[in-house]
């Protein structure tokens, strides 16, 4: 009897109570405005709000989400237009579908051909592109199935298959699971199995089971860094393959689905996402943290920024062993005393190229004593190496312009794959 | 096991310095729960009054139904009301303004009162089965009105109706995967105590997660200990 009203008020005060917070906040609840979520309220309540802000419903993948990239830059962005951005984060499939539903506004995902399907299917009228990064193959440190340094992912993953080594996939249609399907597609393989795990979990999730199993997994580099800040032991095992880029995507739901969809704040939020200020945010976001950027932008108006910013920027250097460092912007270069060589082109065919003479640059710099090689770097990160001697030996070995702009290394007599095409740097080593 | 004493230990200076997004989760979870529970018990407690007391035909079948909905997985009630509330689904495209649209608050206590409500029905019409009817015919004996004897029954079977309260708020605290379908688990507008759990973990802030849980799990204690209590006393 004695605690019966005790409970009693412990009920009714607890209805009471979110009564009350209830009637404050929750008949329209676009609530929180109060002192909100502390990494992100950077706006201090100080001034009245003039009007209540726009909801904007932001459906986007767990990588931008999870990696905080979104909390970084998305408050800038409320406080220019008045807007909350509600962000719903889930596997790129689940996103777009959300959009084809038009229970979103927006989309930020990392899907290209499903992006393209949106498009083309009408369920949008804009894409842009915003930025990217690229997928590793991640492991157990001790790398049972031996597929460290391997330049090519499909045959990784071919190795992993062969020795049955426990794989876990996001088996969630994100694009990250997309990417994995397209890589044992390129392997010809199809995964199946004791030793793969379809997880249907989030990138975050599916590290941490991998890590738990000593598992193997394909992760987007951004998560899987941001998880290493927290402990994660996985290593990165394979990286730097082509197809392991992932480019971003922003797109606009199309506003006809449904008159609730806010088809001009989505679109001020495609614009401000691809403007060059935001981009030299995204690209400056996890840098303080990691010492290289999660994401690199890649917007259209940031290309083109670059583009016209690059000639005065330097276009080529000579680094490593030598007397002097050089660097040239690529007018510079083009002033140089220049000479026609013949070289086969890419299908074999002799073609003439104007440029400057290795000789004549790597004189400039002055190679020291010890220096033995050569290595040619292109701005996609290709490099390749030379012997030092029979490049300065070469007398119609030149640094070849460019008509897009750019050089590229024309080396007659040498390899293929010397051919350096977007040649950046010449490192003495 | 460092990882759980440092998470537990961050986790309670969180809980205990006012961390303003840990307590704006506890605060929404509490909201959220708590008008659920009111509008599932303005529901579930007179309809299972009338189920448990009256009798008419096809009450059989009711009841079936009514313990039915008591085992209904939580996940296909949320996928049940994400379709109706869906722009391209029932309801959604009628685009009234009282039908709660999705990632909004209104959308998970809808799904939450769909859950909680059939619990409550159940354990409340329990409750009143177990008053000894000759109190009902000497009610009526003595000239009281159907409704008269309704509200006696039920103040007499109250602690089963608290029991039934209270075991209704514990599924809607803990309920995670129709929260997280309609609610689509928004900062500061629909993220609540389970679905941050979710995330923190998936993102790693483990110390959050396990700041999160306990206060869950404190609370989900409590609940059940109550219930308890009064389960052990009307036997």
């Amino acid at each position: 009897m004695s605690n019966k009203p005790v409970v009693f008020k412990i009920v009714l005060g607890w209805v009471l109570l979110s009564v009350v917070l209830g009637a404050c906040t929750s008949p329209t609840p676009k609530s929180t405005t109060a002192p909100t979520a502390a990494p992100v309220a950077t706006a201090a309540p100080t001034t009245a709000p003039a009007a209540e802000p726009q909801k904007l419903i932001l459906g986007t993948t767990t990588s931008t989400y999870d990696s905080g990239l979104l909390d970084y830059i998305l408050p800038d962005f409320e406080a220019a237009f008045n807007a909350k951005v509600e962000v719903v984060s889930l596997g790129t499939g689940q996103a777009i579908q959300l959009g084809k539903d038009g229970n979103a506004d927006v989309l930020l995902v990392h899907a290209r051909s499903q992006e393209d399907a949106f498009i083309a299917d009408g369920h949008g009228t804009r894409r842009e592109d915003v930025m990217y990064n690229d997928f590793v193959i991640v492991g157990p440190s001790d790398d049972p199935a031996g597929i460290k340094g391997m330049k090519n992912a499909s045959r990784a993953l071919e190795t992993l298959a062969t020795a049955k080594a426990a794989f876990i996939s996001r088996g969630d249609d994100s694009g990250t699971h997309s990417k994995e399907k397209s890589l044992w597609k390129a392997a010809n393989i199809e995964p199946s199995g004791d030793w793969y795990v379809s997880a249907g979990q989030g990138m975050g999730a599916v590290l941490s089971m991998a890590e738990e199993q000593q598992a193997y997994t394909l992760s987007d580099r951004a998560t899987y860094l941001a998880r290493t800040l927290e402990g994660l032991k996985l290593e990165i095992l394979v990286e730097g393959d082509t197809l392991l880029f992932n480019p971003y995507g922003v797109m606009n739901v199309n506003p006809e689905k449904n008159p609730n969809i806010k088809g001009d704040l989505a679109n001020q939020f495609i614009d401000w996402l691809i403007s060059v200020p935001v981009q030299e945010k995204i690209g400056a976001f996890g840098v303080d943290k990691f010492g290289a950027p999660l994401f690199v932008p890649d917007s259209q108006p940031w290309r083109d920024a670059q583009t016209l910013a690059s000639p005065g920027d330097t276009a080529l250097k000579v680094s490593g062993k030598v007397a002097q460092a050089l660097q040239w912007t690529e007018a510079e270069v083009k002033a140089m005393q220049a000479m026609d060589v013949e070289a086969e082109n890419s299908k074999g065919e002799k073609e003439t190229y104007t440029g400057v003479p290795f000789s004549a640059l790597l004189a400039l710099a002055q190679p020291q004593s010890d220096a033995a090689t050569l290595l040619l770097m292109a701005d996609d990160g290709y490099t390749v190496e030379i012997p030092l001697a029979d490049v300065q030996a070469c007398e119609n070995c030149i640094v070849s312009f460019r008509s897009e702009g750019g050089f590229t290394s024309r080396m007659p007599g040498f390899a293929k794959n010397t051919t350096v095409k977007g040649l950046i740097e010449i490192q003495v080593k | 096991m460092q990882v759980i004493w440092d998470g537990l230990r961050e986790g309670l200076r969180m809980l205990f310095s006012g961390d303003a997004y840990l307590w704006e989760i506890i605060m929404l979870s509490a909201q959220v729960s708590g008008v659920a529970l009111l509008l599932s018990a303005a529901l579930g407690v007179p309809l299972g009054a009338v189920i448990g007391l009256t009798h008419f035909p096809g009450r059989r079948v009711v009841q079936a139904l009514v313990y039915t909905g008591m085992g209904f997985p939580p996940v296909v009630i949320g996928l049940t009301v994400y379709l109706l509330l869906s722009r391209s689904g029932i309801l959604g495209p009628l685009n009234w303004a009282w039908i709660p649209q999705l990632f909004t608050v209104p959308a998970m206590v809808l799904a939450q009162v769909i859950i909680a409500t059939p619990l409550i029905i159940g354990y409340t019409m329990a409750a009143v089965a177990e008053v000894d009817p000759n109190l009902r015919l000497q009610l009526r004996a003595l000239g009281a009105t159907p409704h008269q004897v309704t509200w006696t029954v039920l103040k007499e079977a109250r602690q089963g109706v608290i029991v039934a309260l209270v075991g209704g708020l514990g599924s809607i605290i803990s309920e995670v995967g129709a929260v997280m379908m309609v609610g689509g688990n928004i900062e500061g507008a629909t993220r609540v105590l389970t679905t941050a759990i979710m995330l923190e973990t998936r993102r790693g802030n483990l110390d959050l997660a396990i700041g999160l849980a306990l206060v869950l799990l404190g609370l989900t204690f409590l609940i059940n200990l109550t219930v308890a209590q009064f389960q052990r006393k009307s036997q």
